[in-house]
């Protein structure tokens, strides 16, 4: 299945690659630029050569009717038979007939059939030296009957649309063939550059989590999607290993105190002599149920924080105050237990955050400082802006943890030898680290006072501020 | 109190039935949530406690949305296994008036269903509480007992406030964590306890008659005889 | 992919279209030119000779060439060069008077 999986899938058909049709459309808007140029052009040299062609008729045939004005038809005639063998170019036509349709002048050896009346304008074909060309002539009716044609051999014209054409089918070839030609190259390469994160999705899909699309260093489109699958499997690993956890910590966490409430009640029934003696089992038995979903809760917590669920809960706040209702909180007890409770807060330290974990993290911090210093030691609560960057420290003066311990101490269920039997479910510390990695932050622990014996621990959340 | 129960698991509403009967209430249950609302719609309730989800079409937030589109304004408490903040709030927006999560014990149930129903009592804003020979101005933010004037701390002030509000009634410690504290955190080790023990002292402090007793398995009441 | 395609291909139709088309207008039954004929260039020659300035040198010479590209044949060569020869004689008859 996974090895079926794992191979690229087969290439789309040709008119489905995505990078062929990209290719295509390319090469027809190219095409489209090309003959709007040649239709400029076109328009531009034979359409040019096209208006001065009509332009030097009309002029001939205005002079020519001057002429006729002038000097009648006589002059008229000899007009024409000059301007002909003046004509050194060979590309005028002359045609002039009388009422009775005879020729009097010209070069045109008969009267063109199918012509309208005065002032028409036509092309046709014409025949000399035995070759075929066109010519544009224009009709004329003048006074005394006689019909006047003039008009230009349009041979240059039609070289040049031959030419045109010619060139525009040999264009239309080649952009043809390298749009082809590019366009599978272009679908190729898409290919190759698509073919790792696809490779990255399928290993995904057949349930390998740890793939990730490897990034070129030429962050282009395909970086930026390869750098932002892996953001988003990392996001999904994190979340996987979220569930993950839980399940290992409901299995460690759960399970013994369960077995140990089971076994108390157990041994009540068999054993308890009296309803005394059975009444507190079950009172035994219900609060340890009690502690049970506490801890329960607090895996549900840290599985929240560390998923980043809870983040739809943040809210701008004012951490000096959420501090100080920990340490007002906490201060009764340390009196209790004949230590001082310190505290050195700013006025105001304001946050985006989620305000029931951070002053879980912080009561987290301050039950374990509070059990784990003796009566008449000294517990300090600060909190100071870095920068960016706002630090809360809980200090205590207790014995401190020894430097494989504090390595350890954020693991979760990890609990000191020394505190194996104290009441506490060893999620505390890691409950603070899941709520500060969830605000962005990290957590240190040192020495309270280095060097000194008992050295006491500092335990210190670095958040960045917004 | 006549309170209607929408739970679908027969055994937790068999048993929130009875400890609810045994307080004192009459309690009608539905077993879901289209159920529910009809009872809720057709009958008079001071009290509404439903189960968040619920099976048939109907659950806990919508039925709660209906009723509350019909201006009909029964305090309702959600039980619910959804312990997330944001589902919570949901519930709360939807127009429920406390929310608990389960698992519970009885006693919080009860604690918290006697508060509810018995809410604002008079429209008028009160200035004085008094329980026995002890008095608490709001105005002037001062605590006397037998004219004595006792000092005490802001939050000791909100803390016995509520008990006094809720004099006669037992008050959960949780209750008394997102009332007074106004966080939903738990405190690890019974801080609370310390609190009342540090405000019962100051009180109690020549003087023969206990005010705040502890109730076994269940909080704190504040009440006159012993 | 369809629509590419006819794109393509109406951007060249009505160009590859367009000069053929336009000799059908009228159709002419064998219009033929008189003025390429061995006739009209011996006209020419004799509408040379009828000119005072065909004794110049310029039109006398291309006139000579005219006249002997048609006698072998060259019809269409011999009357473009006796028309130059007419324009050159006629142009300078204008100068001089």
């Amino acid at each position: 299945m996974s090895e079926r999986l794992a191979r690229p899938p087969p290439p789309p058909r040709l008119l489905q690659s995505a990078g062929f049709r990209f290719a295509l459309l390319f090469m027809a808007i190219f095409s489209v630029a090309a003959g709007l140029l040649v239709a400029v052009l076109w328009w531009a040299t034979a359409g040019a050569i096209d208006r001065q062609t009509v332009a030097a008729i009309r002029a001939d045939t205005l002079a020519l009717m001057d002429r006729h004005r002038d000097a009648g038809p006589l002059g008229l005639i000899e007009s024409i038979e000059d301007r002909m063998a003046q004509d050194a170019e060979a590309v005028t036509i002359y045609l002039l007939m009388d009422r009775d349709g005879r020729k009097l002048a010209g070069n045109l050896d008969h009267w063109p059939e199918g012509i309208a009346g005065d002032g028409t304008w036509f092309r046709t074909e014409l025949h000399h030296d035995g070759a075929t060309s066109e010519a544009r002539l224009h009709r004329r009716d003048l006074p005394g009957g006689l019909s006047l044609l003039v008009g230009r051999d349009e041979s240059e014209r039609t070289q040049l649309d031959i030419v045109m054409a010619e060139g525009m089918a040999w264009s239309l070839g080649a952009i043809l063939l390298l749009g082809g030609v590019g366009a599978s190259l272009v679908r190729k390469a898409l290919q190759r550059r698509m073919a790792p994160a696809m490779l990255t999705a399928q290993g995904i899909a057949a349930g390998d989590l740890a793939r990730r699309v490897p990034v070129s260093l030429r962050h282009d489109e395909f970086d930026q999607l390869g750098a932002t699958m892996n953001a988003m499997l990392e996001r999904i690993e994190a979340l996987m290993s979220g569930v993950r956890s839980v399940s290992d910590a409901i299995a460690h966490d759960l399970r013994t105190p369960i077995a140990r409430a089971r076994g108390k009640l157990e041994e009540a029934l068999d054993a308890a002599r009296s309803e005394e003696g059975l009444r507190a089992a079950v009172e035994e038995g219900i609060a340890d149920l009690d502690n049970i979903s506490r801890v329960f809760q607090a895996l549900l917590r840290i599985a929240e924080a560390e998923a980043g669920a809870r983040r739809a809960a943040f809210a701008p706040l004012d951490l000096s105050a959420v501090l100080s209702d920990a340490a007002d909180f906490y201060e009764a007890m340390a009196e209790a237990r004949d230590q001082h409770l310190e505290t050195d807060l700013p006025d105001r330290l304001d946050l985006v955050g989620d305000r029931d974990l951070l002053l879980q993290a912080v009561a987290n911090l301050l039950d374990n400082a509070i059990k784990f210093t003796p009566p008449g030691g000294k517990v300090r609560l600060s909190a100071r802006r870095d920068g960016r960057v706002a630090e809360i420290a809980v200090e205590d003066s207790g014995p401190g943890l020894p430097q494989a311990d504090k390595d350890r101490a954020l693991d979760r269920f990890f609990r000191a030898d020394a505190s194996r039997n104290a009441p506490g479910s060893g999620l505390g510390l890691s409950l603070v680290r899941a709520v500060t990695q969830l605000h962005g932050g990290e957590v240190w622990l040192e020495d309270a006072q280095p060097g000194a014996e008992p050295p006491g621990l500092r335990v210190s959340l670095r958040v960045p501020l917004p | 109190m006549r309170i209607l129960l929408v739970e679908d698991d027969v055994e937790v509403a068999r048993f929130v039935k009875k400890g609810l009967q045994e307080a004192g209430h009459t309690v009608e249950h539905a077993p879901n949530g289209r159920e529910g609302l009809f009872l809720a719609a057709s009958e008079a309730f001071d009290m509404l406690v439903l189960d968040r989800m619920l099976p048939g079409g109907v659950d806990g937030v919508r039925l709660v949305e209906t009723l509350r589109g019909q201006g009909n304004r029964t305090p309702v408490l959600f039980l619910s296994a959804l312990s997330a903040v944001d589902e919570r709030v949901k519930g709360l927006k939807a127009g429920g008036d406390d929310y608990l999560v389960k698992p519970f014990a009885f006693a919080e149930l009860l604690a918290r269903v006697e508060a509810l129903g018995r809410r604002p009592s008079s429209e008028a804003p009160v200035t004085k509480l008094r329980v026995a020979d002890l008095e608490l101005d709001l105005l002037s933010r001062t605590v006397t007992r037998s004219g004595k004037r006792i000092d005490v701390q802001p939050r000791e002030f909100r803390l016995l406030e509520h008990l006094m509000r809720h004099a006669g009634q037992v008050v959960t410690r949780t209750m008394l964590l997102e009332k007074v504290w106004d966080y939903h955190f738990d405190p690890q080790t019974n801080v609370i306890d310390v609190h009342v023990s540090r405000l019962r002292q100051k009180l109690d402090k020549g003087f023969d008659k206990p005010l705040i007793h502890t109730v076994r398995n269940a909080g704190y009441m504040i009440r006159a005889e012993a | 992919m369809l629509v590419a395609r006819v794109l393509l291909l109406s951007a060249f139709v009505p160009l590859l279209v367009l000069p053929a088309s336009a000799g059908a207008e009228h159709q002419a039954h064998d219009l033929r030119l008189t003025t390429d004929t061995l006739e009209y260039c011996q006209s020419l020659a004799r509408r040379l000779e009828s000119m005072p300035g065909h004794t110049e040198p310029t039109p006398r010479l291309l006139g000579q060439q005219g006249r002997r590209l048609c006698a072998r044949g060259h019809v269409r060569t011999g009357i473009a060069r006796l028309r130059r020869a007419i324009r050159i004689a006629a142009s300078r008859q204008a100068d001089g008077g």
